[in-house]
């Protein structure tokens, strides 16, 4: 994906691949600049322009989603992908009730009639944990609280009940007992319809509560995919590894520290990306190869991919 | 003791001389040039500029000459001898049009300092007091913005011109250009008073500002180190849009007649001229282009300055 | 015993709401930002304020640099109240106080301005207490800037041309040039990446250690203020709930609040099986519980806890709770 700058071209992300299987939840981690939130954008096509997609295939159950035109991709959002984003303030629209805005993606996708929808919004609303849904739905998104947003923003994702939820940082903004709350009614709803879920995310905590699988980006390439409890036992890529090192903990395991192992340097620009490995010139092992070479995925045991000359990749000249 | 300059730390005795980045001006001069259309408003005021102060001395004629009369005679085409022709008076289209600049930039900057001056205490005071005096200020503000501004000065102007009749000052020369600049200046300020409050408004709460409270900085240091300057970017836009506004109207100010005739401006020109639009319509396409070329240059240059010096807009 | 350095005893502050009318406006209500905090800071030591969104953990900190007026309470710094005199008018005796306090904002991308070289920035301070001479400025803002671990070179850049980390060692040096004795951090870390939290992290420990700084440290994230912390305090709508060595209230919390937020945070092994999140939410701030505020949400509740106010109670220097039921 590329963003078109005066100095050149901006490649956003490059070589990004992972998978999602039925009912899994994948996790999508990494800092700022790393792509995360445009994979996951891309994925329902709803990049922002001036950024496009300029290679690549997005296959949604057997269909290659680039080769559809707008109107079928708008039959499939919210219906079949549906996405909750990171700010529940800015995600609803201030001047339409909730009410008025579920119905309105009733009414556009499954054309129900008003007194189905309202039936099947009510109980969805009981499902996300909002007891009074008559009063609620009468009310306007200033009036509830960041975590009732949140709630209406997923019940608002699910109400087609879409094979594929993309969650962008859904708790980011919010207090950590209610993140809790929200993280909890993720993982039900979950398992209830049988959703497969995209988590994009920062926090190394939410995606180990809620991932099957872990992908970990950085500078707009994955770097290491895996088994969430294998990746976080033992992560393989360096990025991982130090990242996880360097986080303050507050589990009561967790022996606490002098000085926390830190990462030197900073998140590289996506204009001027280093050459080679991304991470090179932070990483601690980094060699000769690793700043000419840029690693491709290898997979090793148990479909764990790393993307580091270190741990077994290729290189390719970059 | 005053602070250090923008940009640049005191200079230090022998012990350590650090290499010094560009300044905040230089960077924001690079982003104006860059910038394309605001680097042509640039040139278009630069060339309006240049041509006022050198009027005098590239104007062919003198801007009262007759002498036309006597050879092409008045409302003459474009020649070798008059290159915009002359009008309906028999003057030099071109000098008319060139000695027409000093009073437009006149007018521009002395309608929009008078305004400024007025606009940004107003509104800094609204917008940094608060409470009470806020609520007083904003309100005479509206007021002022409710009057039909064009229709009051075209009504003072009028009775000025008439009561100065008798008195000494009659004699003054620019006299009711004066007034017109007045006048603009203080029916201007709204807007600039409505902006300067939002710009105080918004940076009393600045992080930084705080931050410059918290080491013990005094109110005065505040505002004028720490708010004014962030707050002058837009009001330097808004002036800049102003100056080209205050232009236009004493333009048309002065051709619905109401101008100062004794004064040399486009808007007089276009007065003057209008009746022989059909016979000889260089005589008004000049001053018509004049007048279009510099308020369009000052447009510009707003937006290319708005782009310009605010450094947190990614490309 | 040493006396502390910092010392908050009975701070409050309330907003009152109004509601407009034509002239005018009638209160209706009042918010209680800070409701009745005390607390004591040894010197050298680091206090952690931990709370979620509504706590007031910040509201204490400005109120306590005055940089919002506390409604009533007081605020010792070395024994001497600092309310007054930095309400007052005499600008030399609230000078020397804002030399031994200073504070570090969240945001790196605010809190500097943004017209201003950073060395321009670092010096101001110098600028205003006047009690660094002229010509030594350059070479006090090029050590300032080493000692935080940024490059002395740097100091004709501006923020914009730094990253946010970077910014925020600016922050910090900035707030270090009056050579203060007490630092107050406001969430210093929350708006970095993750990467660079550490870098920022070590550096207050370090800075600590070398200049025998005392801290207050504000912040959501329990993690960061295990690492900093030696005693951390947890706020609940205005008030202390519990106060506590850090390792004692994360090995065993006694308000059931404190507990529900350890349990909130997410573990790192994918094994754990999560506890159940805690009910309800955060009740409005004008629409308080009356009795123990966090009730409506308390696993423990009992008749008991609506009717009378819990007050925090134990030992200054030992652990305090405020519960009728603690664990």
């Amino acid at each position: 994906m590329d963003f078109p700058s005066r100095a050149g071209a901006v490649r956003a992300i490059d070589d990004v691949a992972f998978t999602v299987g039925r009912q899994e939840t994948l996790g999508l981690v990494g800092e700022s600049g790393s792509g995360k939130t445009l994979s996951s954008l891309a994925v329902l096509r709803l990049v922002p322009p001036p950024a496009r997609i300029v290679a690549g295939r997005i296959v949604f159950e057997g269909q290659d989603l680039l080769t559809l035109n707008s109107a079928q991709m708008a039959a499939l959002r919210g219906r079949r992908i549906a996405m909750v984003f990171q700010n529940p303030a800015y995600s609803l629209n201030p001047i339409l009730s909730i009410g008025a805005q579920l119905t309105e993606i009733l009414a556009w996708h499954e054309k129900l009639p008003r007194r189905a929808a309202h039936d099947h919004i009510a109980e969805l609303l009981r499902l996300v944990g909002i007891t009074d849904a008559p009063a609620r739905l009468r009310q306007f998104p200033h009036e509830l609280s960041g975590g009732m947003k949140q709630r209406i923003c997923i019940a608002r994702a699910l109400l087609c009940h879409p094979a594929l939820l993309l969650a962008d940082e859904p708790t980011t903004n919010l207090d950590v007992t209610i993140q809790a709350q929200i993280l909890d009614l993720l993982q039900q709803l979950k398992d209830r319809f049988a959703t497969s879920m995209i988590l994009v995310t920062h926090d190394m905590g939410v995606v180990a509560r809620m991932a099957d699988r872990i992908s970990v980006m950085y500078a707009g390439t994955v770097c290491e995919t895996g088994n969430a409890a294998t990746l976080l036992r033992s992560p393989l890529h360096p990025y991982t590894r130090a990242l996880l090192e360097s986080m303050p903990r507050a589990d009561r395991s967790y022996q606490t520290v002098r000085s926390l192992p830190v990462i030197p340097g900073r998140i590289p620009s996506l204009a001027d990306p280093p050459a080679g490995c991304r991470f090179h010139p932070r990483c601690p092992e980094a060699e000769a190869d690793c700043r000419k070479l840029r690693p491709m995925p290898v997979t090793l045991g148990s479909g764990h991919v790393v993307s580091c000359l270190k741990r077994g990749s290729q290189g390719v000249l970059a | 003791m005053s602070g250090v300059p923008a940009g640049q730390i005191a200079v230090p005795t022998a012990r350590r001389r650090l290499p010094r980045g560009p300044g905040n001006l230089r960077q924001g001069w690079d982003r104006l040039r860059r910038n394309r259309t605001g680097f042509l408003g640039l040139c278009l005021v630069t060339l309006v500029v240049l041509i006022a102060i050198l009027a005098p001395m590239i104007a062919p004629y003198a801007p009262n000459d007759q002498s036309a009369m006597l050879h092409f005679g008045a409302q003459a085409p474009p020649s070798a001898a008059h290159w915009f022709g002359t009008d309906r008076s028999g003057y030099d289209v071109l000098t008319r049009t060139l000695y027409g600049a000093p009073t437009a930039l006149l007018v521009g900057l002395g309608a929009m300092l008078i305004a400024a001056v007025i606009g940004v205490t107003v509104g800094a005071l609204a917008g940094y007091l608060g409470g009470f005096a806020d609520e007083l200020l904003m309100r005479a503000t509206e007021f002022f913005l409710v009057i039909p501004v064009f229709i009051v000065i075209l009504a003072v102007v009028r009775l000025f011109g008439v009561v100065v009749i008798g008195t000494p000052l009659e004699g003054l020369p620019f006299l009711k250009l004066d007034a017109i600049i007045v006048l603009l200046g203080l029916f201007g300020w709204p807007p600039l008073a409505r902006l300067a409050r939002a710009e105080f408004l918004r940076l009393k709460q600045a992080e930084f500002v705080e931050a410059a409270r918290c080491i013990g900085a005094r109110r005065r240091d505040i505002v004028f180190r720490h708010i004014l300057p962030n707050a002058l970017p837009s009001l330097v836009v808004v002036t800049a849009l102003g100056i080209g506004s205050a232009i236009l109207a004493e333009a048309m100010i002065s051709f619905l007649g109401f101008g100062d005739p004794k004064t040399i401006s486009w808007g007089q020109s276009l007065y003057f001229n209008y009746q022989v639009l059909r016979v000889a319509p260089w005589a008004v396409l000049a001053p018509g282009m004049a007048i279009f070329l510099t308020v369009l240059g000052f447009n510009l240059l707003a937006d290319g300055l708005s782009d310009a010096f605010n450094p947190r807009l990614k490309q | 015993m040493t006396p502390p350095v910092l010392a908050v005893e009975h701070l409050r502050k309330l907003y009152p709401v109004l509601r407009r009318r034509v002239f005018g406006a009638r209160t209706v209500g009042e918010i209680r930002a800070v409701d009745d905090v005390s607390f004591v800071v040894q010197p050298g030591e680091c206090l952690g304020l931990v709370g979620e969104s509504g706590c007031g953990k910040t509201t204490t900190a400005r109120a306590m640099l005055h940089l919002v007026p506390p409604t009533s309470g007081r605020v010792l710094l070395n024994g001497a109240d600092i309310v007054p005199i930095l309400a007052g008018t005499n600008r030399a005796a609230a000078l020397k106080i804002r030399r031994d306090v200073q504070y570090v904002f969240q945001d790196p991308y605010l809190s500097l301005n943004p017209r201003w070289s950073i060395g321009r920035t670092i010096a101001e301070p110098f600028r205003v207490h006047r009690h660094v001479p002229e010509q030594d400025w350059e070479d006090r803002v090029a050590d300032l800037l080493a000692m935080v671990g940024l490059e002395p070179d740097h100091a004709a850049r501006f923020p914009h041309e730094f990253s946010g980390g970077q910014r925020q060692r600016v922050g910090i040096a900035r707030a270090l040039a009056v050579s203060p004795r007490v630092l107050i951090c406001d969430e210093p870390v929350s708006s970095l990446d993750v990467s660079v939290r550490a870098q920022i992290l070590n550096l207050l420990v370090r800075l600590q250690e070398q200049l025998r700084l005392t801290y207050l440290y504000i912040s959501h994230d329990l993690a960061s203020v295990r690492f900093v912390s030696g005693r951390v305090a947890v706020m609940y709508l205005g008030r202390i709930v519990e106060l506590a060595n850090t390792e004692a209230l994360f090995d065993h919390p006694l308000h059931h609040y404190s507990r529900a937020l350890l349990q909130a945070i997410p573990v790192l092994d994918p094994a754990a099986t999560p506890a159940p999140p805690l009910r309800g939410e955060l009740p409005s701030a004008m629409d308080r519980p009356s009795g123990c505020a966090f009730r409506t949400r308390c696993p423990a509740a009992a008749p008991r806890c609506a009717a009378e106010q819990p007050v925090l109670t134990g030992s200054p220097n030992g652990r305090m709770v405020a519960c009728h039921y603690p664990r």
